[in-house]
């Protein structure tokens, strides 16, 4: 054992400097060194004469002194009992320097060896499996690991990785089912952990070119392999997707499940329309093992945060084109973790949905433009009905709909739309002239439309889906428009966030979800329009209108409303 | 690790080159005096981008009982950090020698 403190960072920087000085004193200065020297003979003075030495030992100093200093990074920034202090990292090494890990790896890889050739003499595995289970923690370690397999040799870790998941799995090259997978694992988890922890080029050119598909799926399920080794493997892997018949290929389950250890890859593979096609067949969301990986790797390749935004762009652009098709929709619809996963990755998005809804409402009405829409921006050529497809397998799902409700009631309550209105102190004509209201009244109403729109479609009824988009068109240009109506609508937008505030994103969710046991389509109805006519007249209670004219007011906003939006939500009986 | 340097010079450890003639080696001699001088320019940039980078606000990088080698090789006395930005004068030293010496074969031919 052997105690170290590292500041990773500035150790990494340090091997950095260490690098480019060992470049700078390359074997084309001391070559010119060197015959400058003999050239001198006698006119060069004594240091001048030794420098070559020095420079030599230097060189091998930076050189050994950096592949310590990487290796105490990597060994300690890994260690399960490292403790942090600001930015330095203190623990223990096993070993007591990167040599000594080298050369008891490399003693231990011929021991290895020699019990593997054993192994396959007898036919008894037991003693192999034994070993890598009392050297599970020195594998780990990678100057040991690497001494270690290259002692073992190249071709016996891929023939033992190839007839250890032969032995543990179904044959046909059908992969490891994950009761088979987890009882390989306990057994060679060593072994795999030394393949990612050794960085030796050589071995995983070997690997790439002789590793069976099941043995392959295995490796990159089980470890965190580099990114190009992953990238390398993926057109074996994905070669048989989709070829099972009957039976199910775990190894596509696998594959994708390791990708999710890479989310920049599978975003990469996502934004390519092959590859994407691929990844998302209609046979491979057929699988449930497959749709279980999917949800579980998607969301870090679809995040905003972890990308380049125009592959994001275009692996978002592939997943709603897939997405908004018939069998996606189903697959969603009969999955909920996927749907969660994926209407989750979506969020971020509603709002721009929600403002392509509007521009929709807007498109071809003189004198109303909307304002600039807001970060992030869907795909070019994603539309509105696109979006509502795809969520429409989604939104049956309680988990989906509570989400999409949550947001909703965030974007409404976020959209300072009633703060603007009072601004204005009730002059409709300053409302209507003011582009930061439209911008709040497009946050407010545009999401909501989506998700309405949603419904319909996971109900098939597109007709209703028009009206719907129709109604709320009306809506919304009846504010800008609108003569005596105008004060209604305002009024009636206005209160959005204050429904959502008061109905609570968890009602409207399981209205959304249609729990008969919690609200009906009737009940929400009601609590929608009692709340809109309630917030109604206490914003013209709040202007300085007397309360007995306002609720006369409220009276016909309560008319106007059934008319325009209550008398459709009575009608969603299909939700009970 | 051990890289103390112990070499101290004494006697030309380089084989000497054979030239065609006196005016070949003393152009080779003004040719290795400019090396020379280039080196004296160059050689402190060695050690000190790596003695820069063996703090960072303050604290070592690299601190433990394995790190003491490295940090006595790199700077303790004598060490790579100060020997080989020391060999600035003597390079300088044998640009001037081999220089006047490329001027005496010069002299001599020109006898």
């Amino acid at each position: 054992m052997s105690y170290v403190g590292i500041h990773p960072e500035g150790a990494r920087e340090l091997v950095a400097a260490m690098d480019s000085a060992r470049n700078a004193i390359s074997d084309g200065f001391l070559a010119d060194l060197k015959h400058a020297l003999c050239v001198a003979q006698s006119d060069a003075v004594l240091e001048a004469q030794a420098s070559f030495t020095v420079y030599q030992r230097y060189r091998a100093f930076l050189e050994e002194s950096a592949r310590e200093l990487t290796w105490r990074v990597k060994v300690i920034t890994s260690a399960p009992d490292a403790t942090v202090d600001g930015e330095t990292v203190y623990g223990s090494t096993r070993f007591e320097s990167a040599k000594k890990a080298a050369e008891q790896g490399a003693a231990d890889g011929a021991e290895f060896k020699e019990l593997w050739a054993k192994a396959e003499r007898d036919g008894d595995w037991r003693a192999v499996e034994e070993w890598l289970a009392a050297h599970q923690d020195e594998l780990k370690d990678p100057e040991y690991a690497a001494a270690f397999l290259r002692a073992f040799g190249k071709e016996n870790v891929v023939a033992l990785l190839n007839k250890a998941t032969e032995a543990y799995g179904p044959g046909s090259h059908l992969g490891l089912s994950p009761e088979q997978l987890a009882y390989f694992q306990e057994r060679f988890q060593p072994l795999m952990d030394a393949i990612a922890a050794a960085d030796d080029p050589e071995l995983r050119a070997h690997l790439l070119d002789r590793l069976g598909l099941d043995a392959m799926a295995v490796l990159l399920v089980s470890t965190r392999m580099p990114e190009d080794f992953v990238r390398a493997a993926v057109p074996v892997l994905t070669q048989t997707f989709g070829l099972a018949v009957g039976v199910t290929d775990y190894n596509t389950s696998l594959t994708m499940t390791a990708l999710g250890h890479h989310p920049e890859l599978l975003q990469e593979l996502l934004a390519d329309p092959a590859t994407a096609n691929l990844l998302l067949d209609p046979r491979m969301l057929a699988d449930p093992e497959y749709r279980k990986a999917l949800a579980a790797s998607l969301p870090g390749a679809l995040d905003q945060t972890t990308s380049n935004p125009e592959t994001l762009d275009r692996a978002w652009s592939n997943v709603l084109r897939l997405g908004s098709q018939d069998y996606f929709v189903d697959a969603m619809a009969g999955d909920e973790a996927l749907s969660l996963a994926l209407t989750t990755a979506f969020l971020p998005y509603l709002e721009n949905a929600g403002h392509l809804m509007a521009a929709s409402y807007v498109d071809g009405v003189p004198g109303l433009d909307l304002p600039p829409a807001r970060e992030p921006l869907l795909p070019a050529g994603v539309t509105p009905e696109m979006v509502q497809d795809f969520l429409g397998g989604a939104i049956v799902h309680k988990s989906s709909s509570d989400a999409l409700a949550r947001q909703v009631a965030e974007l409404m309550a976020g959209s300072g739309f009633e703060t603007l209105l009072a601004e204005h102190g009730g002059d409709y004509e300053k409302m209507a002239a003011d582009p930061a209201l439209n911008d709040e009244m497009v946050a407010a109403l545009g999401p909501l439309g989506i998700v309405m729109g949603a419904i319909y479609s996971a109900q098939g009824d597109n007709l209703r889906r028009e009206d719907s988009s129709k109604q709320e068109r009306e809506l919304y240009l009846g504010f800008f428009t609108g003569l005596g109506t105008a004060k209604i609508s305002d009024a009636a937008l206005s209160s959005l966030a204050g429904v959502a505030a008061q109905l609570g994103a968890n009602k409207f969710a399981q209205w959304l979800a249609g729990q008969p046991d919690d609200i009906t389509p009737e009940q929400y109805a009601e609590g929608l329009r009692d709340s809109y006519v309630a917030a109604f007249t206490d914003l013209l209670v709040g202007q300085g209108m007397d309360r007995k004219l306002a609720e006369e007011v409220a009276v016909d906003f309560r008319a106007y409303f059934d008319a325009m939006e209550g008398e459709a939500l009575k009608q969603q009986n299909a939700f009970g | 690790m051990a890289y103390e340097d112990s070499a101290g010079g004494g006697g030309s450890a380089f084989p000497p080159l054979t030239f065609n003639s006196s005016a070949d080696e003393a152009s080779a001699k003004r040719i290795a005096a400019r090396r020379f001088d280039e080196w004296a320019g160059t050689v402190a940039s060695f050690t000190k981008d790596v003695a820069a980078k063996l703090e960072r606000d303050g604290e070592p990088v690299w601190s433990g009982p394995a790190s003491e080698p490295f940090h006595r090789a790199l700077l303790g006395d004598p060490a790579f950090a100060k020997k080989i930005p020391g060999y600035r004068n003597p390079y300088l030293d044998t640009a001037g020698n081999l220089r006047r010496s490329a001027d005496k074969l010069e002299e001599n031919r020109n006898r």
